[in-house]
């Protein structure tokens, strides 16, 4: 619960260290108490020996969420590529194994979260785990986005996590700051997936991809100013236009040369629409 | 010494608009709407808390620096977290005092020791040295204790002991000139964790000598 201050009060109280959970636990059910005051005659050593433990505690709490954290980066990369290697033929099965992948995320290492961010340290670790929340909200934005076309909206992604909890543990619920710099990452993977769909002939799904991120990019543009400590979404709002910008160039070409693109009968080659000349002369 | 008293004095007077200050900032806090469901009946305010500490992280070090070392002026004894905390009319069951901002500031306090030293010396008072010397070997040689990660707290700690060798320098240059009263003079003992450790200021009674 109150994580620093419960557990440097049971210091106080009971010389034995006792292993986190415990802790925890026992301070739902007692009612904060004042820390009782060192008597200033108390050895430097003893205090130091207090803080040392709660040090020691803190950082390996930290060190597990981290490895969690790093776990849930790898294995929701490895979802976006799955999603891909979608083309005309396969979406259904494509996609199918990305959500089950997802979901297989969600429960190994999502849930590790659960039990080490109960109450303060939600937001005192954040730093620890925010790059692997954000990679699992491109992750799962992206899948929603292929399957239905649809933005993933936080409420939405946080219900699926609801059952990873059990009633005596806090549910872990993504913070909006985590979800809004995932879906600015979510641009990027969508303007990679706009390119390739366009070289396979895709238009029309290109062009719901460029009218799609650039809703995200008109919105986050009016919210990015009011987030906390906005350093990292402005690097991303920049790269955002970028993808923006590639995206619109590449529905551009395409639109330009499309009365140029003839595609050879009863083969399913890419057209190399953007790499080759017409065949005539206009 | 009655100057000492007097700035010492002065000093304490801002305590109690730093106190009011950490009030006023939980108060904020406690009227910001907080950004997760609250199902479980607790105080939102910590949620806060912990959510914009980077905020007044810097600040507070500064605020704790200088309450020890005004502390340790006053005393000759180093500040307790709790009795920081409660100087600030924080407490640890909602807006309290962060362990690790605590610790900083001890460190940013260790920063101003060579410098006063220095000075005390050049304002005649020969003894300062080794009060100073001892107190700082204490403090370094607890938080040697510590299990540190490479942070800013690790940072500030290596400084600790570029501080406490120049205080050992100081120390040395007046001891070797026989400048200190040798009236006052007594032997540098240190007590390393040893069962009759009670912290005594001024090093009067000692087991070991530091190697």
């Amino acid at each position: 619960m109150f994580y620093s201050a419960a557990f440097y009060r049971l210091f106080l109280m009971a010389p034995k260290p006792h292993r986190f959970p415990q802790v925890a636990d026992t301070v739902l059910q007692s009612p904060p108490k004042r820390a009782r005051t060192m008597a200033t005659e108390s050895s430097i050593k003893d205090a130091f020996a207090n803080y040392t433990d709660y040090l020691n505690l803190l950082n390996e709490k930290r060190e597990r969420v981290v490895k969690a954290s790093r776990d849930i980066t790898i294995n929701s990369k490895k979802v976006i590529f799955q999603v891909h290697r979608i083309s005309k033929n396969n979406k259904d099965e494509v996609l199918d194994k990305a959500v089950k992948d997802l979901a297989s995320v969600t429960e190994q290492h999502v849930s590790r979260l659960v039990k080490e961010l109960q109450g303060t340290d939600f937001w005192k670790l954040r730093r620890a785990y925010s790059p692997g929340v954000q990679e699992y909200v491109e992750a799962a934005t992206l899948c929603n986005f292929c399957k239905n076309g649809t933005l993933l909206i936080l409420d939405e992604i946080n219900a699926t996590l609801l059952p990873l909890s059990d009633p005596s543990h806090q549910p872990l619920q993504i913070n909006i700051l985590d979800y809004l710099l995932g879906l600015a990452d979510l641009t990027g993977e969508l303007m990679r997936l706009a390119i390739g769909r366009i070289s396979d002939g895709e238009l029309e799904y290109a062009e719901k991809i460029c009218g799609f991120v650039r809703d995200i990019y008109r919105e986050l543009t009016l919210l990015a100013p009011h987030m906390d400590d906005n350093t990292d979404m402005k690097t991303k709002m920049d790269t955002m236009l970028q993808s923006v910008m590639k995206i619109e160039n590449a529905c551009f070409s395409v639109h330009v040369r499309g009365s140029e693109y003839v595609q050879l009968p009863g083969s399913s080659d890419p057209s190399y629409l953007l790499l080759g000349m017409p065949d005539h002369e206009i | 010494m009655k100057e000492e008293k007097e700035v010492l004095e002065k000093a304490s007077s801002q305590i109690a608009v730093l106190k009011k200050l950490y009030n006023q900032l939980g108060v904020v806090l406690q009227e910001c709407p907080g950004s997760i469901t609250v199902s479980y009946k607790r105080t939102e305010i910590l949620v806060l808390v912990f959510r914009y500490h980077g905020e007044w992280r810097s600040e507070t070090q500064t605020a704790v620096s200088l309450l020890t070392f005004m502390h340790w002026l006053e005393t000759g004894n180093l500040l307790m977290h709790t009795e920081a905390e409660q100087k600030l009319g924080l407490n640890a069951s909602d807006f309290g005092l962060d362990i690790e901002d605590y610790l900083i500031g001890v460190c940013f306090m260790s920063n101003e020791l060579p410098r006063y030293v220095v000075n005390q010396v050049t304002a005649g008072d020969y003894d300062c040295p080794r009060k100073v010397l001892k107190f700082l070997t204490d403090l370094h040689a607890a938080f040697r204790m510590l299990n540190l990660r490479n942070d800013f707290l690790r940072k500030k700690f290596d400084g600790m002991k570029y501080d406490l060798r120049r205080v050992e320098e100081v120390y040395y240059d007046v001891k070797i000139r026989g400048l200190a009263d040798k009236a006052e003079e007594v032997s540098y003992d240190i007590k390393i964790g040893g069962p009759d450790d009670h912290g005594d200021p001024a090093g009067d009674e000692g087991t070991h000598k530091q190697s």
